[in-house]
């Protein structure tokens, strides 16, 4: 009886504390009510706002069994109420395209689709801009790029990739020619201003063969130079894998007034890189970003990280400014470690043997306005569990269950002058299965000189206090939405945003987006049927 | 004379200040035609198909494929069993065989086809195939059934020809007049891994 009055007190001491923190310090949530869709649409994207709301991409699935797809355009109005759907047909003279891409662009909802011509052997294509009032698009459908893929299948006719610059002021279309055996690597760049009217066009010939070179990124600068990052291996390759580690990274400058291209090897001497990405900086220098290994474990298939590395180059030269690289040391990579794992990993250690942090997945990196960048990393795998079981009347069945991990997410910080400044990690656990991790992972918003990171966790883990491992997130029960903020030396606080069931929704982090300097909207599912919106303000 | 003046005056006006406007429209819209000219290709929805390989086995059989949705289509079709029969993998490598000295018969061909990756009805795809044949030896009936799970590449060439191939497993149930099919029930013979190569023409 008195262990029944002591768990009841407390329950009833713990509860304040943890609604308590329900209203944040730092963001203000305004909640839309309640709304209702088909449990055949998804939403797709959260693409853009201005002064009217907000507008999102909606994927429906139509037909039997969701043999059909299609895109709806929608508006949100201030209060996050829906105000207008529509749905999109592509059709022109008769024709159905694909949709590419919607975007909010120069404040304009622009289309971006394609049309394959299996005569002509060629794929276009197309954008046209989308009246804001109706949703509707605009009758200026206009062609603005093609791929020609003459003696090769309609499977291998290429494809189209985007990227804008910084200041928004260069708009690039990558053209991933068609594949062909044997041949070197090709592919074309349009350039445009942010009317979508042509600037330059080129088509590229790597001195590499397609077998050797994997392009992995394409970046854009404000002059509209284009630079593209990919992998060169020593042998050739069916399919890339960077498994066996004898390849090196590549960058390669293309300006629209030189003919010769720039190629830029990036090599840290012993060691591999593993994952790295490319952006551009307000200095106009490429910042490359990434994780490495070991060169030891060479033709060794290993899935961990030594380190994390950065590299600057100046843009108008190509020559490489600084590289820098940190390997992870013992405590950082035991952090948030349950006992049994760090005294694993020490004794290893002891041992002399090799100590390595699991593989994690590069998601963003941000440029700060003082030329330095944050890298972000999320530690993600998929764990695939197959069970059998024999029923009573001996029938025998097989279930495959894919089990979907977003652990700790890692932040690197990197001073103006490419030196790696501090490595952290937000501990999180966050485990579901058969869903592809439709509530894990965190949103991001980057607001003045502070990260804020906002995940679904277990309540417990907001009393965390950096020893063991953190309580893993399942769902299931109680859910809090979290808020952490790191500031710029990496010291991080974390609070609860509100909890789940009273916002009558699970958060879907990845669907949520930043869509102002102090402006996010965060959006939540209950069942298949129910959403909801909120807008976060930050402070 | 005065009123006339100003009235084509008037009509001046007005068809210069349309025409500015009409002009200012043009701008943004732009002739398409040509990208979209593809002969029909894209807007084809039926393919009709002959079965080269049952051909071979003796059953010539014409399909009619349609594309009912963007990933599913289905399939039917049709054959006249011809008065010879080839045996079918792996039944040729039997000595023993119910179909030996066949007079015509019927066939018919159903398939719901659920492409993997790309649209119907190109590449690869998983299909269901129920294939019914009629045939008639020495005054007896003799009926195969296939229920068969089929997976098929098809693929465009030239401006309207399609290429289709499969290859499947599945089961085949047998029934006739002669007492020894029914009697020997279930045998290797009812395994069937049948295989199809069709030609066909979109439109």
């Amino acid at each position: 009886m008195k262990k029944i009055i002591l768990i009841l007190c407390s329950l009833f001491l713990l509860s304040p504390v943890i609604f308590g923190q329900t209203k944040s310090k730092k963001v203000d949530i305004f909640w839309g009510n309640p709304q209702k869709t088909s449990k055949k649409s998804i939403l797709d994207d959260v693409i853009g706002y201005d002064e009217s709301g907000f507008y999102c991409t909606r994927l429906k699935i139509t037909g039997l069994y969701g043999m059909n797809t299609s895109y709806a355009i929608e508006h949100y109005n201030n209060k996050m109420e829906l105000t207008k759907s529509v749905d999109l047909e592509l059709k022109d003279n008769n024709q159905e395209r694909d949709i590419e891409m919607i975007i909010h662009y120069n404040n304009k909802l622009l289309l971006f689709s394609n049309f394959q011509n299996k005569k002509q052997k060629k794929k276009y294509l197309f954008y046209q801009s989308i009246d804001k009032e109706t949703l509707q698009p605009n009758k200026d459908l206009k062609k603005i790029s093609e791929i020609d893929y003459e003696g090769s299948s309609n499977r291998n006719s290429g494809n189209f990739n985007y990227s804008i610059s910084n200041d928004s002021s260069k708009f690039l279309v990558y053209q991933n020619l068609p594949y062909i055996e044997g041949e070197n690597e090709k592919f074309g760049l349009t350039v445009f201003d942010n009317n979508i009217n042509e600037i330059w066009q080129k088509n590229i010939t790597l001195p590499y063969n397609e077998e050797l070179f994997g392009i992995e990124d394409f970046v854009i600068d404000n002059d509209g130079n284009v630079y593209v990052m990919g992998i060169l291996f020593k042998e050739k390759q069916k399919f890339f894998s960077k498994n066996k580690r004898d390849y090196k990274y590549q960058i390669i400058r293309i300006s629209p007034d030189e003919d010769d291209l720039k190629e830029i090897m990036v090599d840290l001497n012993d060691k591999f890189i593993t994952d790295m990405t490319i952006s551009v900086n307000n200095k106009s220098e490429i910042i490359g970003a990434g994780f490495y290994t070991s060169k030891e474990k060479a033709g060794y298939s290993s899935s961990s990280i030594d380190g994390c590395l950065f590299v600057r180059i100046d843009s108008k030269t190509g020559s490489v400014i600084s590289d820098n690289y940190k390997e992870f040391d013992i405590d950082f990579i035991t952090q948030n470690m349950t006992d049994k794992q760090k005294n694993k990993v020490k004794s290893k250690e002891a041992k002399g043997k090799e100590i390595e942090m699991p593989l994690f997945n590069l998601r963003d990196i941000i440029m700060r306005e003082d030329g330095g960048a944050i890298l972000i990393g999320e530690q993600y795998y998929v764990e695939v569990i197959t069970s059998t079981s024999t029923s009573a009347n001996g029938t025998t069945t097989t279930t495959t269950t894919y089990r979907y991990n977003y652990n700790d997410i890692i932040v690197i910080n990197i001073s103006p002058e490419g030196v790696i400044e501090w490595a952290k990690k937000v501990a999180k656990r966050q485990v579901s299965t058969n869903d592809f991790g439709a509530s894990s992972s965190y949103a991001l918003a980057v607001v003045k000189d502070k990260i804020y990171f906002i995940f679904n966790d277990n309540p417990t883990n907001l009393y965390y206090s950096g020893k063991g491992a953190p309580a893993t997130c399942g769902f299931k029960k109680s859910t809090a939405v979290v808020l952490v903020e790191m500031d710029a030396d990496g010291d991080q606080k974390r609070e609860a945003l509100f909890d789940a069931k009273e916002t009558q929704v699970m958060t879907k982090p990845k669907l949520c987006s930043q869509i102002s300097d102090d402006q996010m909207i965060l959006y939540g599912m209950k069942g298949l049927k129910t959403y909801r919106f909120a807008r976060l303000t930050f402070k | 004379m005065k009123c006339n003046v100003l009235f084509y005056m008037l009509i001046l006006t007005f068809s210069l200040f349309y025409s500015v406007i009409l002009c200012a429209q043009d701008d943004n819209i732009y002739d398409n035609s040509e990208y979209f000219d593809d002969g029909g290709i894209a807007a084809s929805k039926n393919i009709v198909k002959l079965n080269v390989l049952s051909a071979a086995n003796g059953d010539l059989a014409f399909m009619y494929e349609r594309v009912a949705a963007d990933a599913f289509a289905i399939e039917a079709g049709a054959g006249l069993l011809m008065p010879f029969y080839y045996r079918e993998f792996p039944v040729n490598y039997l000595e023993r065989t119910d179909i030996s000295d066949p007079g015509f018969g019927y066939s018919l061909w159903l398939q719901p086809k659920f492409y993997r990756r790309y649209n119907a009805p190109e590449y690869d795809y998983t299909g269901i195939l129920i294939r019914y044949r009629h045939y008639s030896q020495d005054n007896r009936i003799i009926t195969y059934k296939d229920v068969v799970l089929n997976y098929g590449i098809q693929f465009l060439f030239g401006n309207r020809f399609y290429f289709n191939y499969d290859i499947g497993i599945g089961i085949r149930f047998k029934s006739g007049d002669g007492i020894p099919i029914k009697e020997r029930g279930f045998d290797v013979s009812n395994v069937i891994i049948p295989m199809g190569l069709k030609l066909g023409i979109c439109f």
